[in-house]
C-alpha cells in the first residue's frame, strides 16, 4: 500500500478487481456477460470458491487450520463486497469506499477519513496469500 | 489419464480438503457429455452452510493439465437448505442438468 493515499483508494481498487474477477469466472461458468451488468454483488459468493480452487493446487497449501482460514477468506470477501456503495447491506452499514454517508446521528463521514478497520484487519491476517491467489487466478484467465 | 468420473472425485476431494465446510459434493451430469470431449466441463454441486444463499451460481475453472486434470470444471456452491429445495423440486437446476445419485463425501 502507498502510505500517502487514503485507505479507501486502495480498497476501491481491490473491490473493483475482485468484482471483475468474480464476473469473469461466472462468465467462464457459462453465465452471459449481459446477465452480470446490473449488480456489484459477485464477490462474497464467488471469490471464496476461486480462492479455494487455486489454494487446492498451490504448491504451498494454506495453513493447517483450514476451516478458520476459509472462514477468514469468506469474511474478507463479504467485507470487500460491501465496499461498493450500491450493494445492499441490510440497512446496517453505510460505510463504503466511494461516497460520503451520514451515520445514525446525521454526521457526515467521508471515505478518505475512514479507517476501514474490519477489512484492513482481515487483509493484515490473510492478505499476502489472498493477493497471491487473486493474481494467479487473474493470470490464469488470460491464458 | 483420469476419466471424467475420476477427475470429478479428485476435484471434489481437493475442494473439501481446502474448505472443510464443504460436507458433500454431487457430480452434475449434463446433456451430451462425452468421455473424449475435453471442452465440456465437469460440473460439481458443492454443499456448504458457509456460502451465501444465491441460487444456482455456476463458476468456471480451466483444466489443470499440469496436475493431470484434462477437463475444465464448473462448480456450483449451495447451502444445505438449497439442496433440500433442489431435491424437493422448488429450486430448479438449469435445463439438461441432472444430479448423480452417488454423493462424494470427505471419507469415501
Amino acid at each position: 500500500m502507498r502510505e500517502d493515499l487514503p485507505k479507501c483508494e486502495h480498497l476501491h481498487l481491490l473491490q473493483m478487481a475482485c468484482e471483475k474477477l468474480g464476473k469473469a469466472y461466472r462468465c467462464r461458468g457459462g453465465t452471459p456477460p449481459s446477465a452480470l451488468r446490473t449488480s456489484h454483488a459477485y464477490v462474497a459468493k464467488v471469490l471464496p470458491q476461486i480462492v479455494a480452487e487455486y489454494a487446492a493446487w498451490a504448491t504451498k497449501r494454506p495453513p493447517v487450520h483450514r476451516s478458520r482460514w476459509m472462514s477468514s477468506v469468506r469474511q474478507l470477501a463479504g467485507e470487500i463486497e460491501v465496499l461498493a456503495p450500491s450493494v445492499e447491506r441490510e440497512g446496517s452499514r453505510e460505510d463504503n469506499c466511494e461516497y460520503p454517508w451520514r451515520n445514525g446521528t446525521g454526521a457526515v463521514h467521508a471515505p478518505c477519513d475512514e479507517a476501514f478497520g474490519g477489512v484492513i484487519g482481515l487483509l493484515a491476517d490473510i492478505g499476502p496469500i489472498f493477493h497471491k491467489v487473486l493474481r494467479v487466478a487473474a493470470t490464469d484467465l488470460a491464458q | 489419464m483420469l476419466s471424467r468420473e475420476e477427475t470429478a472425485v479428485v476435484l471434489a476431494k481437493a475442494h473439501m480438503d481446502v474448505d472443510p465446510s464443504i460436507t458433500i459434493v454431487y457430480r452434475i451430469h449434463v446433456e451430451d457429455e462425452r468421455e473424449d470431449d475435453f471442452a465440456t466441463p465437469i460440473h460439481l454441486l458443492e454443499v456448504t452452510e458457509m456460502t451465501p444463499e444465491a441460487g444456482i451460481v455456476p463458476v468456471g475453472f480451466g483444466a489443470r493439465k499440469r496436475d493431470g486434470l484434462l477437463y475444465p470444471s464448473v462448480v456450483v456452491q449451495i447451502t444445505p437448505g438449497e439442496l433440500e429445495r433442489i431435491q424437493g423440486g422448488s429450486l430448479a437446476l438449469p435445463g439438461g442438468w441432472r444430479l448423480d445419485d452417488r454423493p462424494i463425501r470427505p471419507g469415501n
